[in-house]
């Protein structure tokens, strides 16, 4: 067939043949009613069969952060590889799909799309512009989301899981400490540094909460992930005499103020969130600066820690991935497997394996231990922070994971009182 | 020979449908009717699969579509600016955070969340939407002043500083775009229809379910074809013209009379509103905006679009921006089906990083193979197909002055 | 005062930092008329080669230092020679936007074998500081300093006074006339990558030692820092591609030292600083600090 022979005719009729084909509905993807179905008493949602249940893991790879979605990774491995042997939930075994979106939030929103139909719950979302712009999403699909933040700004969204404390208290808690063990007293300066974002703003209101209740001043300093010397902050802040700075930062950004201040002779105590720190700082010539003046509070237990779950986390660590750096994200990982576990147990218990069983499931929890790995959690109370409890924790070269303890699990009267205000 | 930034159109280049030489008298080259025709053909049936897709098509394709027609439309902005007026523009990422908060602020109610108040004037998601385009348009407008005195690589640069700027705002004025944690979008209504998911009621078409996406998928391409058709037409005509005069000679064109500064102020007019319209799709696609969305990776984003989809082509910044914003995630999708790459957790090449390395090197080899673009390899395509088509026809009739092949 | 001081030398010595990256960046463009996006995965090859060769073979520092400028300047001239060269007849951004293509392979593939890791770079100057008039200054931003005079003045000796310099400029000014009088212009254009990766691994040395702990993915963010310093002096200018490094470097450091002063503008300011600068700074000279201002004949 020519195309300069092709009449309007033609093209109507081939246009009308290509209507009736798709009026015809050739396997048109059908309704398909939330994937129900129910396997005996058993009623089973999305992603789940009679031999599997699949998980969704939308993390970073590739992009700013796939240090910890690395960390996260090994440390979900350990725990449901062993478990899967040993039967996995519900007589199936857990498996997971996984995504990564580089921390660009169109990938996510795409690999998002895609994971909804075919997944029960995600077990991991990492990335805070990410968990921002799939909020409504998670909302409106009612999938249960381990997210890897821990800002109590989530907290609003019933179906996001929180391990840990929230940013905000561990500021409170840090600075409570810093005021009974290093000598502070009403009228004292200190620092706070943050990263634009959820991470930085929210551990600053709890910096605001805590300076405001005991009488200190705060000085802050708002910087970018791009700003890689913060010799002019730390500069700033010795000028203005402040006996104490908190960091909200990335680690090589913490390794950087802490070495500069050790290095001009600024004489503060640092403190750190949990993710500001990471054990490949202690191969940098800012290890002695690192270990003499910087501490973290986190509800993370350190890898070094003697109780039951960081001990079999060391020992399958060592089995598994001994070249690689032990960071405390794997024990993060590891107790979220834990968490998400004893969600699957509790659902499959109550006879429905669907989004929301798992929702009811979630909202039973009222005390989970996790062999010490985080502080015990409360997930009976939507909308309130799921712990209050935090570690203080100093860098180490010579303990594994690169952290030691310093203080154990406490509560300061403020973080038991504390409600975030957004 | 092509040495500057701004001589985007080499000289021996094979040129667009839209750069088509025209006779002095200014009237185009009188078309054949078959290829036309032909054309034709192709659109329609183009547009049948386009308008069926959503039957067929899961979640994951139709979210990557409404991502590819808010990319479209803007990259058909930036195509005129940068490739039939000459401006290099890398700051059209701010035009388009402009219509996308300006739509959701304009639609959006005001309201308190927690301690921080949101502000929003509630209009009619339609009035919101032409409202933000226009707003964009004004920015741009704004803007041309500036740009009028900057040349090349230095409007460039200076137009990437308005996103920063513009970030910065973005990040530090929650009362109006919520800040780092981001707005949600409010559902775009036309004459009472809801391009939403109800709870109550689901559209069913041909026996399927038929929610936001799938909705927002006929908008998209909707308004992508009249955002294609309007670029046509305004390029064909004086408009057109009068702009590839500014991009070619500038100094001669306003010795002809063209009215040089107004007709660049139109063209950051006419490409913001362009942009502005894709913010507009951007924010309904998502469903709730981020900040981080609109920073300088989307800037380049946009520029390699109309690069790689070939410059001042209508189809090319289409084509363009397809490319560049399904491919990545295209390849993410299916890059675990390669054998022998690394599971995530070790090291070694992952899925991911497969994908990402398969992206990179497509753009490299796109570019290296054709400069001109997807539309210079249309072009070149079609021409050769044309001399195929010459030499066939010719052996019916053989003309007396060349030898019979 | 100490403090406004002390800020200034860092601000200084950030700038020298700033002024490598810039110039690494003008002279592509000067030669070749193309905006090179794969410039900070020159930064970042470089640097990772040299930090493993401490790290893992334990070579001195300076053959380690040697050895990556090397491999930033071998990746260089395979990209100005496989890929830039057989486009080099067409358009610029074109081949700008495959540069693109380029830095997201290389630092996608930097980025996978660091991993976690946070590669120190085993620098003679560690974190060692000196008193400079009072003030405590590191080491290695001295280092910076110094290296950056030597290096900028060298170039410019070698730019003004050599005859491939000279040629260089030829080319840049009126690449015709220079083809006509005998300047290989691929050979300059291979030049002029040789030099921006040399440039962009010694920049990206004094990146990533004290006080930063050293290389990690998001370094190559930080090159593109560089940006704005290149254009506000001019993107045809070697010498304002160094002013404009030294106005940038010091406009931040000031601008982060002083934000409790400028909260009014908004917090984190300091980043979008450098970009105000420069938009002030061309609305006044259309061309930059010291571009060439362009005639245009009819």
């Amino acid at each position: 067939m020519s195309w300069s022979s092709t009449s309007p005719r033609r093209i109507a009729a081939l246009a009308a043949l290509a209507a009736l084909l798709v009026a015809g509905g050739c396997t048109t993807k059908k309704a398909d009613t939330a994937n129900a179905g129910s396997s005996g008493k058993l009623a089973t949602g999305p992603g789940v069969t009679d031999q599997a249940i699949k998980l969704g893991v939308l993390s970073d790879r590739t992009g700013p952060f796939a240090a910890a979605g690395k960390g996260i990774e090994q440390g979900r491995l350990l725990f449901w590889d062993e478990r899967n042997a040993q039967g996995g939930v519900c007589g199936r075994k857990v498996e997971f799909v996984v995504k990564d979106h580089g921390y660009n939030t169109q990938n996510a929103v795409t690999a998002y799309a895609q994971l909804k139909t075919g997944v029960l719950a995600l077990d991991e979302l990492l990335g805070s512009p990410v968990i921002a712009a799939l909020q409504p999403n998670v909302e409106s699909d009612k999938m249960l989301t381990l997210a890897a933040s821990w800002s109590s700004s989530l907290l609003g969204n019933p179906y996001v899981v929180i391990t840990g404390t929230t940013y905000d208290v561990e500021m409170i808690n840090g600075v409570d400490w810093l005021s009974r063990n290093k000598g502070l007293s009403k009228g004292d300066k200190i620092g706070h540094i943050f990263l634009e974002g959820d991470f930085g703003e929210n551990a600053v209101a709890g910096s605001r909460a805590a300076t405001k209740e005991l009488g200190l001043q705060l000085v802050e300093h708002k910087i970018k992930p791009t700003d890689a010397d913060l010799t002019a902050q730390v500069t700033a802040l010795r000028a203005a005499g402040a006996k104490a700075v908190l960091l909200t930062t990335t680690p090589p950004q913490t390794a950087s103020a802490v070495a500069v201040a050790e290095a001009s002779g600024f004489d503060a105590t640092f403190l750190a969130s949990f993710p500001s720190f990471s054990p490949a700082l202690l191969k940098s010539p800012a290890r002695a600066a690192l270990e003499k003046k910087l501490l973290l509070a986190t509800s993370i237990a350190p890898v070094s820690a003697t109780s039951a779950g960081p001990a079999a986390v060391r020992t399958a660590l060592a089995a598994r991935y001994p070249d690689q750096p032990k960071t405390s994200f794997v024990i993060y990982g590891y107790a979220q497997g834990q968490i998400m576990a004893k969600v699957l147990d509790a659902a499959c218990k109550n006879g429905a394996l669907t989004r929301d069983g798992l929702l009811t499931a979630f909202q039973s929890l009222a005390d989970v231990q996790t062999d010490g790995l985080v502080a015990p959690l409360n997930y009976s109370k939507p909308g309130q922070i799921p712990a209050r409890q935090t570690y203080i924790l100093r860098p180490d070269a010579g303990a594994v994971g690169g952290l030691s303890q310093v203080q154990d699990l406490f509560e300061s009267t403020l973080a038991t009182s504390y409600q975030p205000t957004s | 020979m092509s040495d500057s930034l701004t001589d985007v159109v080499p000289v021996d280049r094979p040129t667009g449908s839209d750069d088509r030489g025209t006779d002095p008298a200014g009237a185009p080259e009188p078309r054949r009717r078959g290829p036309v025709r032909a054309r034709y053909a192709v659109a329609l049936a183009g547009l049948v699969v386009l308008l069926a897709l959503p039957l067929y098509a899961d979640a994951f394709w139709l979210q990557l579509g409404l991502f590819a027609f808010a990319a479209a439309v803007a990259a058909l902005g930036l195509s005129l600016l940068l490739g039939q007026a000459g401006q290099l523009s890398l700051g059209h990422s701010f035009f388009v955070a402009v219509g996308a908060y300006g739509y959701t602020a304009l639609a959006g109610s005001s309201r308190t969340v927690g301690v921080s108040r949101q502000a929003g004037l509630a209009l009619p998601p339609a009035v919101a939407a032409v409202l933000a385009v226009l707003l964009a348009g004004l920015a741009g407008l704004l803007f041309s002043p500036i740009a009028a005195r900057l040349r090349g690589i230095y409007l460039g640069i200076a137009s990437l500083g308005l996103v920063f700027v513009g970030q910065h705002v973005l990040f530090n004025a929650p009362a109006l775009t919520g800040g780092f944690n981001g707005r949600n979008v409010p559902d775009f209504t036309l004459l009472g229809f809801r391009f939403g998911t109800s709870s109550e009621e689901t559209l069913f078409v041909l026996g399927v379910p038929f929610g936001r996406e799938e909705k927002l998928w006929y908008l998209g391409v909707a308004v992508t074809a009249a955002a294609y058709l309007c670029y046509r037409n305004l390029v064909r005509g004086r408009p057109g013209r009068a702009l590839r005069a500014v991009r070619d000679r500038e100094a001669m064109a306003a010795i002809m009379g063209v009215p040089v500064s107004r007709y660049k102020g139109y063209a950051f007019l006419v490409s913001s509103m362009y942009a502005g319209l894709g913010g507009v799709l951007l924010a309904l696609a998502f469903g709730r905006i981020v900040p981080e969305t609109f920073g300088m990776a989307l800037a380049v984003e946009y520029l390699a679009m109309v690069v790689i989809g070939g410059l001042g082509s209508a189809g090319g910044a289409v084509l363009g921006a397809v490319f560049v914003s399904c491919l990545p995630a295209v390849l993410e999708r299916y890059a675990a089906v390669l054998p022998g790459l690394a599971p995530a957790g070790s090291a070694g090449v992952s899925p991911a990083v497969a994908a990402k390395f398969g992206y990179g090197a497509a753009v490299i080899v796109l570019l290296l193979v054709e400069p001109g673009g997807a539309a210079a390899a249309g072009s070149r395509l079609l021409a050769a197909g044309r001399r195929f088509g010459c030499r066939v026809r010719s052996r019916r009739i053989p003309h007396p002055s060349q030898p019979a092949r | 005062m100490t403090q406004f001081l002390q800020l200034l030398v860092a601000g200084v010595s950030l700038g020298a930092v700033y002024a490598l990256l810039a110039l690494g960046f003008v002279v592509v463009f000067k030669a070749t008329g193309v905006v090179n996006f794969a410039h900070p995965a020159l930064l970042m090859v470089g640097v990772y080669a040299t930090a493993r060769l401490r790290g893992v073979n334990h070579v001195p520092f300076a053959l380690a230092l040697l050895a990556g400028v090397g491999t930033a300047v071998a990746l260089a001239l395979l990209v100005q020679r496989l890929l830039v060269h057989p486009m080099a007849a067409n358009s610029v951004i074109a081949v700008s936007i495959m540069t693109i293509g380029v830095d997201v392979v290389a630092q996608t593939e930097i980025a996978r074998r660091l991993g976690a890791d946070i590669l120190p770079i085993g620098d003679p100057w560690q974190n060692r500081v000196s008193s400079v008039f009072g003030l405590t200054v590191p080491q290695t931003r001295l280092a910076a300093l110094a290296s950056g005079l030597v290096l900028i003045a060298a170039f410019f000796a070698w730019f003004k006074l050599s005859t491939v310099g000279i040629a260089m400029r030829a080319v840049a000014e009126d690449p015709e006339t220079a083809a006509l009088m005998g300047v290989r212009r691929a050979r300059v254009a291979a030049l002029a990558w040789l030099l921006a990766g040399a440039l962009a691994a010694v920049a990206g040395l004094f990146l990533t030692v004290f006080p930063a702990p050293g290389l990690e993915p998001a370094t190559g963010a930080v090159a593109l820092r560089a940006f704005p310093a290149a254009i506000l002096g001019g993107l045809d200018s070697t010498g304002g591609a160094v002013v404009g490094g030294l106005v940038v470097g010091l406009a931040e450091a000031l601008s982060q030292g002083y934000a409790d002063q400028l909260s009014f503008l908004g917090s984190g300011f300091h980043t979008v600083m450098p970009y105000a600068v420069m938009v002030l700074v061309l609305l006044v000279r259309p061309s930059g600090l010291f571009g060439t201002r362009e005639l245009s004949r009819v």
